[in-house]
């Protein structure tokens, strides 16, 4: 039987050291039968992908905080891997179908603002909950690739990343890891062309208090801490410790 | 019988009962004749338990006396044993016997004996010994027959195979146990002279070091190993909100010495924790295996760097793992990586980025990693680098994939790609009716097919458990009889956790060696009336097309502009070649062999791909599996001639999933056809091996199905 989302607390970030582990007896599974072609009819649940961009494939904020974090990191959402040290922490609510995990190209999450565009990084789908915890990096792309934004302070550089005009969208499918600059201004212009608009400013969540993390260790943390509360079910199962001390499936 | 005549007044009562023994018997001294030389060691032990008792029952007396009078002048075998297969299975077309290696617990075993190759008496009564396996130098300092079923099995001899098959009393109950081998290997002996022990003129399969026969236990069952399972750990110097993994071990790990590492990459939605059903498999046969997030959302590098990351990462950290208790028990020589759907074209990748030194991992290198196994890969980055290079490789996927689909107007999702581009050994198994997450225990489900076909979770992860085992074992501790799982049709082989009822196609093809002759592979001399081997090829079937694999219109409605319909092997920088034909009369194509590559008296095996395309309207009119004949000719021209079905079940149609475009029947799926060479001098013992001239395939009339359209790749001759 598929489960299609999971009964879970938070899993702790780092569950390792202690770690929690069973012993499992050969005969944990049952005994192997001949299975046998099922007599009910199984019919695809995966939901047909959306056609994007379009005016409809877009995204609402409804958590936002703006982060700066002390060690930057490369970024795998963009070809350039620009180094990242500031961004927008946000949680997004869109059409199930557009979060839905495809292991075929999946549509771009993609954001842009007055004089900007991004594109968006993201671990969890949000499928289950219509959520999706996400993280707007900010990239200079007038800066040579490789280079955290560094320029001016902390302030100017979140003025510069501001989130007037704010469009969250699905554009073309394709693998973050393959966007670059070039790509993401064609999207810019696509999503104007499909007639995405802006996300209105009363629709804007009131953005909470600024936050200054470590590193991308932290934000990952930060960003289970919000999928924990946005879209439980999709945080991987905290497992609990069992033992079972079974003999072996026997000799054969 | 036991005479109490004197010598010789007594030779013609007894006479009836020396037709009862083999003539050979009477060669005492085993040089080869029976004559005076043996007479002298009869009458020397007259009255005695001695040398010169022919009959072997305690006494030398009129009894053995008459039998070498019988057989007076015999010419027997001198010097060593005959090694040749006699494991064998009853078919039921010509020639009526398929020797084979592996056989599960509880089947029946059979023994064969084609006079043809060693010539028997007729009427004569032999010993079948089923001995436990001995290396070659075990034999040589020890040829006692010892029976594992407790006592030897006598056995009346015919004069022709059919009448030399045997079924072994008490072969259903041979013990399958390896420990943590999955099979157990026995040697078959015909002791022809009875006497106890392995010698001229007596027949071995098994006289090497390997195994002439092996009983394998389930391979979807669990394993002799009880198993400890860690629920996660972190893992050191993986990318950031990607350093969980799950870790399974044998509990007995101390006792085992050095196992295998496997480690599972999952793919793009799923979760590391969703492969328990695979790693407790492999735990509890031995195998050290880890199941790590893995970072797929933004693509396949980096997916390809976490498995990297996560190996180098276990490795490491072994000392503190799970308190110590894997300490020094990886053994980093043997590496297997096992990915779904993205995480299987990151594997691939992964494999590729070490072959191209642009990644350097820490703790192994590229020759340790002994195999990969993609589950319904990607194709996002192509051949330059979703490539496996020569790397053991196996592709699982299911016909009714509602991801990964196999569409025709998507590369990215054509599995097979990453199959052709291998030039290592590679084999795929295709299931009717798995869907992509049936591999996995939890993923949505995107069954794409027709109704009642779906086998479900429980029937992927039976056939993912036994063939993913049986190729670990294979490739990772040369458990080769294992390898006979990986090609041999499922009416041959089967595991018996898998289903009858499904339909599983199978394809190998052997790295490039000494130990394969590729006759055609297409991928050189391009052109119809020529073989890649340099012989000439002449057809007789219509609409041949030699091409790229590849559909070429984004459809699988058929259409003659596209003659590889179907075909989703080579995309557009791919350079995989295959030849397609149709017919629905009597026809064929023949393959000529240059003389260099004429004699196959030393090789065991000719093979093919082989499938039916898509929506051909022959395949449509056939409606069903497909057969053709094999016909080897000699340079003196003679002919045999073998039905394909000799291997197994008839070639099927592709799976009848509608979509993308008219009708019915989805990618073009290949099985490997292989025949041993043998087979053919059982049906006609004057074809001379050693010089075939020509192999021919024929269609058509008596030679197989009325009509049809094949899709063929890879003629070879393969040694075991």
């Amino acid at each position: 039987m598929k489960r299609a989302s999971l009964s879970a607390s938070v899993l702790a970030a780092s569950a390792a050291a202690a770690g929690i582990w069973w012993n499992a007896g050969a005969s944990a599974q049952q005994p192997p039968q001949a299975s046998q072609p099922t007599p009910v009819d199984e019919v695809n649940r995966l939901p047909e992908l959306p056609k994007t961009p379009s005016a409809s494939s877009t995204g609402q904020p409804v958590s936002v905080q703006w982060v700066q974090l002390a060690k930057p990191y490369p970024s795998d959402f963009r070809a350039e891997r620009p180094l990242v040290r500031a961004g927008w922490l946000m949680v997004v609510r869109a059409d199930s179908a557009l979060l839905t995990p495809r292991s075929l190209a999946e549509p771009l999450l993609l954001a842009a603002g007055d004089g900007w565009t991004a594109s968006v990084e993201w671990m969890q789908h949000g499928h289950t909950s219509g959520h999706r915890v996400c993280f707007i990096p900010w990239v200079d792309d007038s800066q040579p690739s490789g280079s955290p934004e560094l320029r001016g302070s902390s302030e100017s550089i979140k003025e510069r990343a501001n989130l007037r005009g704010l469009r969250i969208w699905f554009g073309t499918p394709e693998l973050p890891e393959r966007v670059d600059a070039a790509m993401l201004a064609r999207e810019r212009v696509l999503a104007q062309t499909s007639g995405l608009q802006p996300t209105p400013a009363d629709r804007m969540p009131a953005a909470s208090a600024d936050l200054t993390l470590a590193d991308r260790d932290a934000l990952v943390g930060r960003m289970r801490q919000l999928a924990a509360q946005w879209c439980p079910a999709e945080v991987e199962a905290e497992v609990e410790a069992k033992v079972e001390a079974q003999a072996p499936e026997g000799a054969r | 019988m036991r005479s109490t005549c004197s010598l010789p007044l007594c030779v013609s009562a007894i006479l009836v009962s020396a037709s009862a023994y083999g003539q050979c018997d009477a060669d005492l001294n085993s040089d080869g004749t029976v004559d005076a030389l043996d007479l002298a060691t009869v009458l020397s032990g007259w009255g005695k338990s001695a040398a010169g008792d022919v009959n072997n029952d305690g006494a030398v007396d009129g009894e053995d006396l008459a039998a070498l009078v019988s057989a007076w002048g015999a010419l027997c075998p001198i010097g060593q044993p005959t090694e040749i297969k006699l494991a064998c299975q009853s078919i039921a077309v010509a020639p009526f016997v398929s020797f084979v290696q592996t056989f599960t617990v509880g089947s029946a075993v059979r023994v064969g004996i084609d006079p043809a190759l060693t010539p028997v008496t007729a009427g004569g009564v032999a010993n079948v010994w089923v001995v436990a396996n001995r290396t070659a130098a075990e034999w040589a300092t020890n040829d006692v027959l010892q029976d594992v079923r407790g006592t030897a099995q006598a056995i009346t001899l015919g004069s022709t195979l059919a009448q030399n098959v045997f079924e072994l009393t008490g072969g259903t109950t041979l013990s399958g146990d390896g420990n943590l081998a999955v099979g157990r290997g026995y040697d078959l002996v015909v002791d022809i002279n009875r006497d106890g022990r392995l010698g001229a003129g007596d027949l071995i399969d098994g006289g090497g070091n390997a195994a002439g026969l092996w009983i394998a236990r389930d391979p979807t069952a669990s394993g002799p190993l009880q198993v400890t399972t860690l629920s996660t750990y972190t893992a050191s110097g993986a990318t950031s909100g990607f350093t969980t993994s799950r870790l399974w071990y044998p509990t007995t790990i101390a006792s085992l010495g050095q196992r295998p590492l496997v480690v599972i990459s999952h793919g793009n939605g799923h979760q590391y924790s969703w492969y328990d059903y695979l790693g407790t498999h492999l735990a509890s046969w031995g195998f050290i295996v880890i199941s790590h997030q893995n970072n797929t959302v933004p693509g396949i590098e980096t997916a390809s760097t976490t498995t990297l990351q996560h190996t180098s990462a276990i490795i490491a950290q072994q000392s503190t793992v799970a308190g110590g208790a894997i300490n020094g028990r990886i053994d980093v020589s043997r590496i297997g990586w096992i990915g779904h759907s993205r995480g299987g074209e990151g594997i691939a990748r992964a494999y590729d980025r070490i072959f191209d030194n642009t990644y350097t991992p820490t703790g192994y290198g590229l020759s340790n990693i002994k195999f990969l196994c993609s589950i319904a890969p990607t194709d996002f980055l192509g051949v330059n680098s979703a490539n496996p290079h020569a790397a053991n490789f196996m592709l699982l996927w299911g016909s009714a994939d509602g991801d990964v689909s196999g569409v025709p107007d998507s590369t990215v999702a054509w599995s097979f790609d990453l199959a052709e581009r291998c030039t290592g050994f590679r084999n795929t198994v295709y299931v009717h009716g798995a869907d992509h997450n049936d591999f996995n225990c939890c993923g949505t489900n995107d069954f794409q097919g027709p109704p009642g076909t779906a086998i479900s979770n429980a029937g992927a992860q039976a056939v993912a458990k036994a063939f993913i085992l049986a190729a670990l074992k294979y490739h990772l501790e040369s458990e080769t009889a294992l390898g006979e799982f990986l090609w041999r049709p499922s009416s041959s082989l089967r595991p018996p956790g898998v289903s009858s009822a499904f339909t599983v196609v199978k394809e190998v093809v052997p790295a490039a060696g000494t130990n394969v002759r590729t006759i055609d592979n297409f991928q050189t001399q391009t052109g119809t009336s020529i073989s890649s081997s340099g012989g000439s090829v002449v057809s007789t079937v219509t609409n041949i097309s030699e091409a790229f694999a590849r559909d070429t219109d984004s459809t699988y409605t058929w259409s003659t502009g596209n003659p590889h319909n179907g075909s989703i092997r080579a995309t557009s920088t791919d350079t995989q070649r295959m030849v397609a034909w149709d017919w629905s009369v009597s026809a064929g194509m023949t393959w000529d062999l240059l003389p260099a590559l004429r004699d196959l008296s030393t090789w065991n095996f000719v093979q093919v791909r082989v499938g039916q395309g898509t929506r051909h309207p022959n395949t449509v009119t056939l409606n069903g599996g497909a057969t053709f004949t094999w016909a080897l000719q000699d340079a003196q021209g003679n002919v045999a001639k073998v039905s394909s079905s000799a291997s197994g079940e008839a070639i099927n149609r592709p799976y009848q999933r509608t979509g993308s475009g008219t009708g019915a029947g989805w990618q073009n799926e290949l099985r490997t056809v292989q025949l041993r060479l043998r087979d053919f001098k059982s049906v006609n013992p004057l074809i001379d091996l050693s010089q075939i001239a020509s192999v021919r395939m024929e269609v058509g009339g008596s030679s197989g199905s009325t009509t049809g359209r094949f899709v063929i790749d890879d003629l070879q001759f393969v040694k075991e």
